[in-house]
């Protein structure tokens, strides 16, 4: 490495930007190298001079006198921006609500159909020829419709089991 | 907490602005006085006149308070004032041509407004200076302003690399080859004038 790489990295030394190790390069090469050693001392003082100067010779709290101004630059109130969290989660509720909107609309129909079963009279009926000469409908899908329709089945089939009764049995006629 | 030491001494300045946004007057003066020395050194390095740069630093802060609802706490605090810093010294040298356009003709309008820091140049104030000030304020007044603008910005202490970049809305590495062109500039206008 020669002066000129050295010296090149000189501003960043005295900014403590360098890395560990290139900072080790640097102070290795001054300590052997007197001119360098100078030109890094001369640009040291330089950037010392120039802190000087910039900083302010006197500077003032002025915050009385600038409180004093506070209120004519106040803004009315404004809605604080919300947050793209809060945003994002206040769009996925709407779309949430939507959803369930939509698919009740969309099951509507078959509520309306079940309602329908469920509080109206039985529909659809066949006779299915059961030996009974009850009419048997062929769809209950409710608990209360198929109690009734058991006990009309065995009301009938009590008045079937009357007219057995009315023959003689087998044991008897033997 | 020790006796004498007001709730927003220990804050960090974050904290200390959310509260801000809030209107907040006593946590606005703790930020007020932990950053008016730096605010007021860097206008006075950009335009070497120290009642100009106090003027400047009390419009940087009223800026702050008027937008304080837009704070949003991201990033670092010291970058979020030194943006506003930059802002307010980039209206102020607009204003500056404006006036100069108007007032003179416009060639000694542009060599003025190209170098602001040439107003230590008036005769009042280039006495109360030394004679090594009055060179080095010529110095920098030749360099464009984004170099001196990051020059003076490291110079003053506290903001690091990164803030400056912030500040200046560019990349760390761009901050970093302005400072350096800088340094070269002012090493050769002032060759000569710093002597063991």
């Amino acid at each position: 490495m020669d002066c000129r790489d050295i010296q090149a990295d000189f501003i960043r030394y005295l900014d403590d930007d360098l890395s560990e190790e290139e900072g080790l390069r640097v102070e290795l090469h001054i300590a052997e190298c007197y001119r360098c050693r100078e030109q890094l001392d001369e640009l040291g003082r330089l950037l010392e001079a120039c802190r000087d100067v910039i900083e302010h010779p006197c500077p003032v709290d002025r915050f009385d006198e600038l409180r004093q101004r506070l209120p004519s630059v106040d803004p009315p109130y404004t809605p604080v921006p919300r947050r793209p969290e809060l945003r994002r989660r206040e769009l996925i509720r709407k779309l949430a609500v939507a959803a369930v909107i939509v698919a009740a609309l969309a099951a509507s129909p078959l509520l309306v159909k079940g309602a329908r079963l469920l509080f109206s009279p039985v529909q659809n009926t066949a006779t299915l020829g059961n030996g009974t000469g009850v009419a048997v409908p062929f769809r209950v899908p409710f608990l209360e419709e198929k109690l009734r329709l058991q006990e009309e089945v065995a009301e009938w089939s009590i008045t079937g089991s009357s007219e057995r009764d009315e023959r003689p049995s087998r044991s008897a006629r033997d | 907490m020790p006796a004498g030491m007001s709730p927003c001494e220990g804050a960090v300045d974050t904290a200390l602005m959310l509260r801000v946004r809030w209107g907040d007057e006593y946590a606005f003066a703790e930020l007020y006085r932990r950053y008016y020395r730096q605010v007021m050194s860097f206008f006075h390095g950009m335009s070497g006149d120290a009642q100009l740069s106090e003027d400047l630093c009390q419009e940087t802060f009223l800026r702050i308070w008027k937008l304080r609802q837009r704070y949003t706490a991201s990033g670092s605090f010291p970058a979020y004032v030194f943006a506003f810093a930059r802002n307010v010294w980039l209206e102020q040298c607009r204003e500056t041509r404006k006036r100069l356009h108007v007032e003179l003709s416009p060639d000694v309008a542009e060599v003025i407004e190209l170098a602001p820091a040439s107003r230590a140049t008036h005769p009042d104030v280039a006495a109360e200076r030394s004679e090594l000030a009055q060179y080095i304020f010529e110095a920098l007044g030749e360099l464009p302003v984004e170099q001196r603008m990051a020059f003076v910005m490291r110079t003053i202490g506290g903001l690091s690399i990164s803030d400056i970049a912030s500040a200046m809305q560019c990349p760390p590495n761009t901050v970093r080859s302005r400072k350096v062109l800088a340094i070269n500039k002012l090493r050769e206008s002032l060759k000569g004038l710093l002597v063991l």
